[in-house]
């Protein structure tokens, strides 16, 4: 009993700080301990009253900090609505909030979320509107609402919304990002940042990568305002709208003005055939005046966005016709003068043969390189030897990622393993002398580390073979992405893709093949089960595959997946699948389904990206024999009732010709099936009526029309979607009786 | 034989006595008592010869406190830690008052990595719930009217993020 009083002198350490509840930070003894006085002492209830303990007898800085751990949001709402105290709790600790509510009513806005620092003001609905049309009057009550704002994301459809909202923080807003898909408006250069950059300069990341804007306006913006430029950190200027690259001279002065870059993304000309295109002295001297960068990306627009670039046509070998001016000593330079490098992306569609070497010295150079893309780099790895070359000398690599390199082979698949132990994420996309052996041995001899894989447009691979290759690691992968342009290689098809063909025409022939072999083709499915049968049940199981994303040509259709070796996948939950190419070329498919309810076996699927955008066809009428959209959507959706889904993204197919990607009323009748759908973001148009099929959802709770592909069609003049059919749909569907 | 019995009294000298509310003691090592920050801070102003009374918390809960801490003395590997964690929230969470009482001990003593934990497994028990659930799970009055509910709900209600 002497050591009472040592206890109590303890619990009497004077405590500067009295307020634990007021600090988000982890509570100190010292301050804890005054407050535990608070409560009557525990011990001394009896059982029964301990029995109906409150947890809000909790003191606020444990709630807040569980609060704080829950990141779910539909969660964070309804403790919300426990009662007072975990309300206000609940909004002291709420830093992140995207704002989806009918924008101009704006001004409506609560002021309980006082602790947000980031907030996302681009999904407000119509979407694609500025906040509202009294927009001084909106940021005032934004800044009243948001005080400790640091990061912001806006539709910046014109410059006003830029102009009123970013003085509010001004010198606290630290990242900001804009998104614009709709056209540019005529502006003098750099008319859209500038109210960005004037008003705030100690912006530390600036990310427009969806924003369309032209290549002048940003060289000229940053060179306006050099303090908010040289405060920097991040810049992201690769935007999936344009179509255009930097140059030379802009790359300098983007450059020049931001000497503290750390994170740099740009899409660049590479093509020795413009004027000012970029070449080794240009990257060095990029490398030169931003020496800190960790991140580098430069991306030739076509390799980037190759649905609005031109088609670059390769040659048998898989060279394109032009050589980029950059050398394996202009690379070696490059890395001298980045010695902090950890990311580099150089996606080109120029030739840079033999480029072994500058890797080599890369992994010198600099030490901390993690990821790697490269495109249209040949010889990366000869592997002429057992000794390590190109890029297998890199062993601290995580992330590969190589396109068409026309000399990548088997034997450098398996040099690459040998170097690069740490691989977790590999990715090969036309790759044409790669096989199935190849990509065995590398998972392998990964198995342990490899848990992402990519693998496209390399024409020696069918399903059942990739699906094959991967069996070492059938067990740990967790995303997987593979192209379903042939379920099985027909034997005659090696000798069609030595000969001189484009990229595009192999694939119009794969669809060919399919289409005119599918009982061929079953009878080599059912082979390859057999093998498959033999082993135990776990090699056939996916184990831990979460996400898998899937490429189709038009007219393919997806039922035989689960044959070619996909049968089980237990903890799959999220699905993209894309559609790619032109159905007026290819004839109708003889099955009158696509095949979304074989999906039905995998349990965990609940979330899925169903991307038709880049299909074409004809929207209104089709020439005899042909088919239009709306049958084409019905293929492609039909089944899709069968799933529980919770959410989809779907991207209507589209018609070039009339720039149009609607909804039509087969679709809208197919998703209206899906009854588990909750949320359903629709990437085009669709007219008021059809959307009136989704009031019957009954779980349904956020549907958006998100036009984002440019242009983005100008909603006043087309006769879809307008303003007001959008807000008439939007309050039907809140006015709903909302069950949770 | 001298030499294995002066190993013993270091042994012994290190052993700390702790007792609590219900009077209970529990001898452990020095080492795993420090784990609280309290508890440590006592030790080294006041030695540990004597009985360290922690009045606020009970005996089944120091126990179960003081086996989290010898468990996590040991500088095991980091998987079979989680595994063991894991177990140990597991049985935790069937007693929401064993559990409550065991957040605040932990909370009193000082102990960050088991606050953590705790936390963690909290915040996955608030997880997928409605408002009602959660007050009935917690035992928690509901002081919000009606009224003052509905107002959240549609005032506010946009802002809400439909998911």
């Amino acid at each position: 009993m002497t050591s009472i009083p040592l206890l109590l002198s303890f619990n009497y350490i004077p405590t500067p700080t009295p307020s634990p509840s007021s600090s988000s930070e982890p509570p100190s003894p010292f301050d804890l301990l005054p407050h535990f006085h608070d409560p009557p002492p525990l011990p001394n209830m009896p059982p029964a009253i301990a029995a109906t303990t409150h947890l809000h007898d909790l003191p606020d800085a444990v709630l807040t900090n569980i609060f704080s751990l829950v990141l779910h949001l539909r969660s964070r709402n309804s403790m919300s609505l426990v009662c007072h105290k975990w309300f206000s709790l609940e909004r002291s600790t709420r830093t992140s909030l995207s704002l989806r509510g009918y924008s101009p009513h704006l001004f409506l806005l609560p002021t309980s979320f006082s602790a947000v620092t980031h907030l996302d003001l681009s999904l407000l609905y119509p979407w694609g509107h500025p906040p509202s049309p009294d927009l001084s009057l909106v940021a005032l009550r934004l800044r009243q609402a948001f005080p400790n704002l640091n990061s912001l994301t806006l539709y910046a459809r014109t410059p006003s919304a830029v102009e009123a909202l970013a003085p509010q923080w001004a010198t606290q807003l630290r990242a900001v990002r804009l998104v614009r898909w709709h056209q540019r408006p005529h502006l003098p250069h750099g008319g859209d940042l500038t109210p960005l950059l004037s008003s705030c300069p100690g912006l530390h990341s600036l990310d427009l990568s969806q924003f369309y804007c032209w290549i002048e306006d940003i060289p000229a913006a940053l060179q306006a305002y050099p303090v908010a430029a040289a405060s920097l950190i991040h810049l992201n200027l690769l935007s999936a709208a344009s179509s255009d690259g930097y140059r030379a001279a802009e790359l300098l002065s983007i450059s020049l003005s931001c000497p503290n870059l750390r994170e740099f993304l740009a899409p660049c000309v590479f093509n020795p055939r413009y004027i000012d295109f970029v070449g080794d002295e240009t990257l060095l001297s990029l490398a030169t005046n931003c020496s800190r960068l960790k991140l580098l990306h430069l991306v030739d627009p076509a390799a980037f966005s190759p649905a609005t670039a031109p088609v670059i046509n390769l040659d048998s070998e898989g060279f394109a016709p032009e050589d980029a001016r950059i050398t394996c000593d202009g690379l070696g330079r490059l890395f001298t003068a980045l010695p902090l490098l950890e990311d580099l992306a150089l996606d080109l569609s120029q030739n840079v043969r033999d480029s072994g070497p500058a890797f080599e010295e890369l992994c010198y150079k600099c030490p901390k390189i993690k990821s790697l893309k490269l495109g249209m780099f040949h010889s990366v790895c000869r592997a002429a030897g057992l000794h390590l070359d190109g890029v297998s000398v890199c062993g601290g690599l995580k992330s590969l990622c190589i396109s068409n390199s026309a000399d990548l082979s088997d034997a450098s698949l398996s040099t690459i393993a040998r170097g690069c132990r740490r691989l977790s994420k590999f990715e090969i996309h036309a790759c044409r002398n790669v096989t199935e052996i190849g990509i065995k041995k590398l998972s392998a001899l990964l198995r342990m580390s490899l848990v992402q894989v990519r693998i496209s447009g390399c024409p020696q691979f069918d399903v059942a073979s990739v699906l094959r290759a991967l069996e070492p690691i059938r067990d740990r992968i967790e995303h997987l992405h593979i192209d379903c342009s042939r379920w099985v290689l027909s034997p005659g098809k090696q000798d069609v893709d030595g000969g001189d063909t484009s990229q595009q025409e192999e694939e119009e022939e794969d669809d060919d093949d399919d289409l005119e072999t599918p009982i061929e083709s079953k009878k080599k499915k059912c082979k390859c089960s057999v093998e498959i049968e033999d082993d135990e049940f776990w090699l056939k199981t996916w184990r831990r595959l979460k996400y898998l994303s899937l490429w189709f040509p038009a007219g393919e259709i997806l039922t035989p997946l689960a044959e070619a070796g996909m049968e089980f996948c237990p903890e799959l939950e999220e699905m993209c699948i894309k559609v790619e190419g032109d159905c007026r070329l290819c004839p109708m498919p003889a099955q009158r389904e696509f095949g979304l309810n074989s999906l039905v076996r995998y349990p965990k699927l609940s979330k899925m990206k169903l991307d038709c955008g880049e299909a074409i066809g004809y929207a209104l009428t089709a020439p005899s024999g042909q088919m239009d959209l709306s049958w084409w959507e019905r293929f492609y959706l039909h089944g899709i009732g069968a799933l529980n889904l919770y959410e989809l993204n779907y991207w209507p197919p589209q018609d070039k010709d009339v720039n149009q990607r609607t909804l039509s009323l087969p679709a809208a009748g197919l998703l209206q099936g899906c009854t588990t759908l909750r949320k359903l973001f629709i990437h085009g148009t669709a007219h008021e009526h059809f959307m009136g099929f989704f009031l019957q959802m009954p779980n349904l709770r956020d549907v958006q029309l998100r036009e984002d592909y440019y242009p983005a069609p100008e909603n006043d003049m087309s006769t879809e979607m307008r303003v007001d059919s959008c807000s008439r749909f939007k309050a039907a569907l809140n006015e709903r009786y909302i069950p949770d | 034989m001298a030499t294995i019995i002066t190993k013993e009294q270091q042994e012994k000298e290190k052993m700390v006595t702790l007792v609590s509310s219900d009077s209970e003691k529990f001898v452990v090592e020095q080492k795993v008592a420090e784990k609280s920050h309290v508890i440590k801070m006592v030790m080294n102003c006041c030695g540990i010869e004597s009985p360290i009374p922690v009045r606020r918390v009970k005996g089944d809960i120091l126990k179960s406190i003081l086996e989290y801490c010898e468990k996590h003395s040991k500088g095991e590997a980091q998987e079979v830690m989680e595994k063991w964690d894991k177990e140990y929230m597991d049985k935790a969470e069937k007693d929401l008052v064993f559990f409550h009482d065991l957040m605040l001990a932990s909370h009193f003593l000082h102990i960050q990595e088991l606050v953590d934990l705790i936390a963690v497994t909290f915040a996955g028990m608030l997880k997928m719930k409605s408002p009602e659930e959660i007050r009935q799970k917690f035992n928690i009055n509901n002081d919000l009217t009606k009224e003052q509910e509905e107002h959240i709900m549609t005032t506010f209600g946009w802002a809400f993020q439909p998911i």
